[in-house]
């Protein structure tokens, strides 16, 4: 024994006062301490209770936002353009998955392939997959790669390229053979593939073999119509950091789904809706617990109708093809792209806005794999909307040139000017030529008749007289701004700030060139707008808005392809009826010579476009522009043109690029607009060469 | 048998299995999903305890306490004895080795250690009372503690070696060790205190291990301390007991136990979910019947016919009362970490036997005092004769 015991003696009576004294001490010990705890309970409980129970909730509840559906596209008919389809996508959360790699679990033999591996991996990463395939991460990512049926380095990449690090731990690595990449694992959870009903069921059967994996219920945008006018519609995307500056997503967050381009960038907030709140409870593993359920519910963003007729839009897309196989028929086999607008002259709805090639606005979904070959074609550029590109007009600008030659005094009612072979301007000793399209004097004629035969050297006057005016000609370009030029087209749709078109005048000149004789306004550069050559660009778009000028009376509306919007009953909410851009206080006199002139040109014997819409009705008006467009070779086939004639309806612009004589190839693209308008059969026309 | 079933002492036997019941249903509730697919592992196990040791302790309410104070050597030997064995064969959990594995029962003599103790002190105590000095009383109980608590402390068990102190310096408060004695172990507390937490490391000497450092210091500065460290238990305890209220959230929306926030809700934090789930009203609850407990074992200590029953009582009453305190304390943060479970609350198998024992051992000196005309120091009952 440690302690020695002494033998038991009788049982000695305590010292009773004593003991009941400290007994009773000990009890007011116990209530002194009880006393604390109660206080404390009390302190806890009733008075600040409500600061825990926030704690609690800011503990175990997340607030996660519950995307509105996004308001559905249609078209002037209500045919559905883009609409939305619930899908659910597999993804796979870092914070599920082992961010260390313990070789002891690997097969015997290769133990030391991973300890060498894991060694060589800076601190705070891991292995890629492709380097040690062994690891947990990438046993789990492999086995539901097959569920989803992705390759296993697919699935391996898909997951790992967003947290590739480089092996001094700075992001952004590519891996390549000397450069090895590291992973970190970690981030939020990365999106692999939508996952079929089943794929899913399998996966929740088998929960302990796929940590980390969650499913998430999105909804995506859908194209029942394929190619059609994806240039109109745009796509949705992930808001990008520098999109989240943008004043057309103020008060947007990280995260969220906005347009990118088209109606879907310029009517964002329309269709957006108003995201709601979920809440979901998490354990302190961070393991979503329970169902979610709504804090607020999302509201939903509104239906868009468009101007846009779905028909005449697939007809005027094919008619650009259809254009452009007319230009290789006739050899221009340079022709590639092209465009066509169909406005309504009235009022600036646009109907049709073909720009070719189309492509299909899906290709934008995630994993938006091959959205990389529409940026990679350099040749064709397909993401650029060849309806809203400048280039050379051409002879389809000269209704603009003699509006302004009117305007400026230059022509007056009746006046007649020779249209001689090769304008030599009065004065200019260099001699320089400026050729009409045939070397024949045409004799003398008024503007009506300068526009039906598209008289070169009649223009070339008209610009070498405004030239001679005050400032040099500086009302030719007021003119010519006045209808919309140089400047983007106010409308609903992005138009990039490059695509203003250029309407070249002294002061450009003074700022783009530097040698002192290049800065000087040369009275050749007059001259060669008044045939929309030069370095005067515009778009189909603008050119569109001038014809509808024509057409209407003078009126320069607002182009735009907004028509309405609608609640989820197709009930109209708000219209959009843009008022026009301004009156033009076009003189009748000059718009009647202009109409008849654009009148004979599609249908006199000498007009340029005759051979195509001369026995059409009803009766178009339109001008053909043949644009050289150094230093392509092949010029750009143009057709400015509305119908009917006497109460226009419609305004098509058609452009073939590198499609040669507008005669040829833009006449019978737009042809086959209008007879799409009217609800005649398509057909196919083949324009005579008309040189010009 | 009449005599006895006479004597018992209905109200303490009702309060204790009032409390194991009340444990049993706060801990069939926090611990429904610790285990997956098997909601009622820790209550099933709990119940068996439970069963086990209300069993025993009716028997043991039989045992003549004079029969204790005989074997008084014995039970030291075996507190000393299993703890050795613990420290050289024990199985670990989370740091401490404190547990010796018997196939179908884990078996934590430090737990059992308490009682043992104090009935063998109260045995040694009472050989000795008449015949040593007080301050030799005092020292030789502090030495007769000092070897199985030095043995629990090297576990490392700091929690039980301090309820081992505490339970010492009870019985020897209630046996009347002069009030200057408590004051020298006062100032040397203070002293310990000084030498472990500042002076030693200081010198480079850790007398305690630094979690348990942590622990003891956290509750002083819970907000500071790192939220996912060693203020994390202390904060989170805090915000179920807050999120509690006055009413409790009930099962459903204890969001603190049930999603697992709170760590260690079936054993030292036990308390948190009675506070989250029953509010203030359940917690005064149970405030209320331990305090009946405690009046009842007060009540032991002076109708106890010998010192050694009044000794045991007193050790009994000064292990609820500091554990009880600690316990509570901890999870309101009034008192600092230490392990100390929740007598009749939390979950574990010799925890629970041997708290309904030491209420055995209360009813065997309760019964003791009424069975003979012997006169007693007080109370009702039979009148001096």
């Amino acid at each position: 024994m440690v302690i020695q015991s002494p033998p038991n003696r009788p049982e000695l009576p305590p010292d009773k006062n004593q003991m009941m004294i400290r007994a009773a001490t000990l009890g007011v010990i116990a209530v002194v301490l009880f006393g604390v705890l109660v206080f404390r309970l009390w302190a806890l409980q009733v008075l600040h209770s409500d600061h825990y129970v926030a704690q609690a909730n800011q503990n175990d509840v997340r607030q996660l936002p519950l995307p509105a559906p996004r308001g559905e596209i249609v078209d002037s008919t209500g045919k559905v353009l883009v609409k939305n389809t619930s899908h659910v996508l597999a993804e796979v959360n870092p914070a599920g998955l082992a961010t260390r790699v313990v070789c002891t679990t690997f097969p015997a033999d290769q133990r030391a392939k991973c300890n060498a591996v894991v060694a060589a991996t800076p601190p705070g990463a891991v292995p890629r997959c492709a380097a040690l395939k062994g690891q947990t991460r990438c046993l789990v990512l492999a086995r539901l790669g097959k569920v989803l049926g992705m390759k296993t380095h697919e699935v391996w990449r898909a997951y790992e390229k967003t947290l590739y690090v480089n092996a001094d731990g700075s992001g952004g690595c590519t891996p390549k053979p000397h450069a090895p990449c590291y992973v970190v694992n970690a981030g939020p959870p990365i999106p692999l593939k939508p996952a079929s009903e089943p794929e899913v069921a399998y996966v929740l059967e088998r929960r302990s073999q796929f940590p980390g994996v969650q499913f998430l219920q999105t909804t995506q945008r859908q194209y029942p119509f394929g190619e059609l006018a994806p240039n109109v519609l745009g796509y949705v995307s992930q808001i990008s950091q520098s999109e989240l500056k943008d004043s057309n997503f103020a008060g947007l967050t990280g995260g969220a789904m906005v347009g990118q381009a088209g109606a879907e960038y310029s009517y964002d907030r329309e269709l957006r809706g108003t995201d709601g709140l979920l809440e979901q409870n998490y354990d302190a593993t961070g393991r979503a617990v329970g169902p979610t359920y709504v804090q607020r519910a999302a509201q939903p963003g509104d239906t868009l109708q468009l101007t846009i007729n779905s028909r005449l839009q697939k007809i005027a897309q094919k008619a650009v093809a259809y254009g452009i196989q007319v230009a290789h028929n006739d050899g221009e086999v340079t022709a590639h792209t092209g465009a066509i607008v169909a406005m309504n002259p009235q009022n600036g709805q646009i109907y049709a806005m073909a720009s070719y090639p189309s492509y299909n606005p899906s290709v934008f979904l995630p994993p938006a794999k091959n959205a990389s070959k529409l940026y990679k074609d350099k040749y064709n550029q397909p993401l650029i909307d060849k309806t809203l590109e400048p280039k050379a007009p051409g002879s389809t600008f000269k209704p603009i040139t003699a509006t302004a030659a009117w305007n400026s005094g230059v022509l007056g009612p009746g006046s007649t000017l020779d249209c001689p072979g090769v304008f030599y301007r009065p004065g200019d000793f260099s001699h320089t030529p400026f050729p009409n399209w045939t070397t024949v004097n045409l004799g003398t004629m008024d503007l009506q008749t300068a526009l039906e035969q598209s008289c070169n050297t009649f223009f070339f006057q008209l610009g070498s007289r405004m030239y001679d005016l005050p400032n040099q000609g500086i009302a030719f370009q007021k003119t010519i701004r006045q209808y919309g030029f140089g400047k983007t087209p106010p409308m609903d749709l992005p138009v990039s700030p490059y695509f203003s078109g250029l309407v070249p005048d002294p002061a450009w000149r003074l700022q783009t060139y530097s040698k002192p004789i290049d800065q000087v306004w040369q009275p050749g550069y007059d001259i060669q707008m008044a045939i929309g050559q030069g370095d005067l660009t515009v778009s189909p778009m603008q050119l569109a808005v001038a014809y509808s000028a024509i057409a209407n009376g003078g009126k320069l509306v607002t182009p735009h392809i907004g028509k309405a919007l609608l609640d989820s009953q197709g009930n109209v909410i708000k219209r959009f009826d843009p008022a026009p851009q301004r009156d033009l206080h076009l003189s009748p006199t000059l718009l009647s010579e202009i109409r008849q002139g654009l009148y004979e040109a599609s249908h006199s014997s000498l007009g340029t476009s005759s051979s195509v819409f001369g026995s059409y009705t009803p009766a178009v008006a339109g001008k053909t522009g043949t644009a050289e467009h150094p230093p392509d070779p092949a010029p750009n086939a143009w057709f400015a043109s509305f119908a009917p004639a006497d109460n226009p309806k419609l305004v098509v612009v058609a452009l073939i690029n590198d499609g040669g004589h507008g005669g040829v190839s833009a006449a019978p693209a737009a042809r086959q607009v209008y007879q799409g308008f009217f609800h005649q059969k398509i057909t196919n026309t083949v324009g005579t060469d008309a040189s010009r | 048998m009449r005599t006895y079933l006479r004597h018992l002492d209905y109200m303490m036997l009702a309060t204790a299995l009032a409390i194991t019941t009340y444990g049993l249903w706060i801990l069939r509730n926090a611990t429904r999903n610790d285990i997956p697919g098997d909601p009622t592992y820790y209550y099933n196990r709990q119940l068996a305890y439970a069963v086990v040791g209300v069993v025993g302790m009716l028997l043991i309410s039989l045992v003549p306490p004079r029969l204790l104070r005989r074997i008084n050597p014995l039970l030291y030997l075996f507190v000393v004895l299993t703890t050795m064995v613990v420290l050289v064969i024990g199985t670990s959990v989370q740091g401490g080795q404190r547990w010796i594995n018997l196939g179908v029962f884990q078996f934590q003599p430090s737990e059992l250690g308490k009682l043992l103790l104090i009935v063998g002190l109260a045995a040694w105590l009472g050989n000795r009372r008449n015949e040593w000095s007080p301050a030799r009383l005092t020292l030789g109980a502090l030495a007769y503690m000092a070897l199985p608590a030095v043995l629990v402390f090297a576990e490392p068990d700091f929690g039980t070696a301090l309820v081992y102190a505490a339970v010492t310096l009870g019985m020897l408060f209630v046996l009347g060790a002069p009030w200057r004695h408590f004051a020298w172990l006062g100032l040397a507390f203070v002293v310990t205190l000084a030498m472990v937490f500042s002076i030693m490391p200081g010198l480079g000497v850790p007398v305690i291990k630094q979690y348990q450092m942590d622990r003891l210091t956290a509750f002083l500065h819970p907000s500071s301390s790192n939220i996912q460290g060693d203020g994390y238990h202390i904060t989170q305890s805090m915000i179920a007991v807050g999120h509690g209220g006055v009413g409790g959230t009930g099962y459903a929306g204890a969001t603190q136990t049930r999603l697992n926030y709170l760590p260690e809700h079936a054993t030292d934090f036990i308390f948190s979910v009675v506070g989250e789930e029953r509010g203030f009203v359940g917690a005064i609850w149970l405030l209320g019947l331990y305090a009946l407990l405690i009046w009842r074992g007060l009540k032991v200590i002076t109708i106890s016919r010998s010192t050694f029953g009044s000794l045991v009582a007193a050790g009994i009453v000064s292990m609820l009362v500091f554990q009880i305190f600690i316990n509570i304390g901890m999870t309101i943060g009034v008192a600092p970490i230490t392990g100390i479970p929740l007598p009749f609350m939390s979950f574990g198998g010799t925890h629970t036997i041997t708290n309904l024992f030491a209420i055995g051992v209360l009813q065997a000196i309760h019964v003791d005092a009424y069975r003979r005309s012997e006169p007693r120091l007080g109370g009702r009952g039979p009148a001096y004769g």
